[in-house]
């Protein structure tokens, strides 16, 4: 009858170990989920901003000419919208290779000139399966006037 | 040879999982902080970049303005010295510009980047007489952190005696 008793007692302890055990693991999947979701969205901002400023200095480099810029990658669109798209290392990738919606960002290039003398290019990169920008951004390149254009 | 159970691992199995828990509790919490502080630090450095270059567009804006002005003046000038005084007349009146008048015309312009950074522009007006020459010449291009520098004289350090 004791020992009966005991084993219950042990039992109701394993019972309400497993209980709060888990309780705590609900929480710790939950705060290991969102440091993966922070952490991915760190990765892909910071990527974001990488290609973004390779296409800006690119841009500034080529004084503004949108046409030498456009060689450097696949990009689609006309009317002044181009879009292309390069995948978590960075690459650029074609997208009539048909790559999973989770392994590419886009990229929106919007060029215009003023003039022909500032060019500016607004740049936005949405994340893989993002609706919105994760990282936007403007830059501008002026071509001053030169005695030969009076 | 049936074994009784004498009940002395009550208690052990529950410390057992208090401890695991208080491990699993700590590392999930480290983790968390670490890759909020990574994000944070990620957003603010993206943001910086974005203003960085946004306050690069609106002096190049400001060049173009200032070259369009360089222009007419050298247009509508008569000789190199009233192309010079047109200049210096003209951006003496603006208040976002300074100029200045030693060995050559220097303009100078301030663009805001964020509460302590600025980008200081300044661009030597020139009078161009050969085919290729533009009306300016880029002095300097840079960042200039505004914040206020404090020394902090609170710690004791050892003077060597």
């Amino acid at each position: 009858m004791k020992a009966s008793s005991k084993s219950s007692l042990f039992l109701i302890e394993l019972i309400i170990a497993i209980f709060f055990f888990l309780l705590a693991s609900a929480v710790c999947v939950q705060l290991f989920a969102f440091a993966h979701l922070k952490s991915e969205e760190s990765i892909h901002r910071n990527l974001a901003v990488l290609q973004a400023q390779t296409i800006a200095e690119q841009f500034r480099n080529e004084k503004g000419d949108v046409d030498m810029l456009l060689q450097t990658a696949t990009f689609d669109g006309s009317d002044g919208v181009y879009t292309c798209y390069f995948d978590t290392t960075g690459e650029f990738i074609d997208i009539d290779s048909e790559p999973s919606a989770d392994e590419y960002f886009v990229m929106t290039l919007v060029p215009t000139t003023e003039e022909n003398r500032l060019a500016t290019l607004a740049i936005s990169i949405q994340p893989p399966q993002g609706d919105t920008a994760i990282f936007e951004m403007e830059t501008s390149i002026y071509n001053s006037y030169k005695l030969e254009e009076e | 040879m049936k074994k009784s159970f004498d009940g002395s691992s009550i208690g052990t199995s529950l410390i057992l999982v208090v401890f695991i828990i208080i491990c699993l509790l700590t590392f999930a919490t480290l983790s968390m902080l670490s890759a909020k502080a990574d994000n944070t630090l990620s957003l603010s450095a993206s943001e910086h970049i974005a203003a960085f270059y946004g306050a690069e567009a609106e002096a190049q804006e400001k060049l173009k303005e200032i070259d369009d002005i360089l222009l007419s003046a050298y247009q509508n000038a008569e000789n190199e010295q009233d192309y010079y005084d047109t200049i210096y007349t003209k951006f003496s009146a603006e208040s976002d510009i300074k100029i200045s008048n030693d060995n050559g015309i220097f303009i100078t312009f301030l663009t805001d980047i964020s509460e302590i950074e600025i980008m200081k522009s300044q661009i030597k007006v020139m009078f161009p007489t050969n085919m290729g020459q533009a009306l300016y010449e880029v002095q300097s291009w840079q960042l200039v952190n505004t914040s206020n520098w404090e020394n902090n004289t609170d710690f004791e350090l050892w003077s060597g005696t």
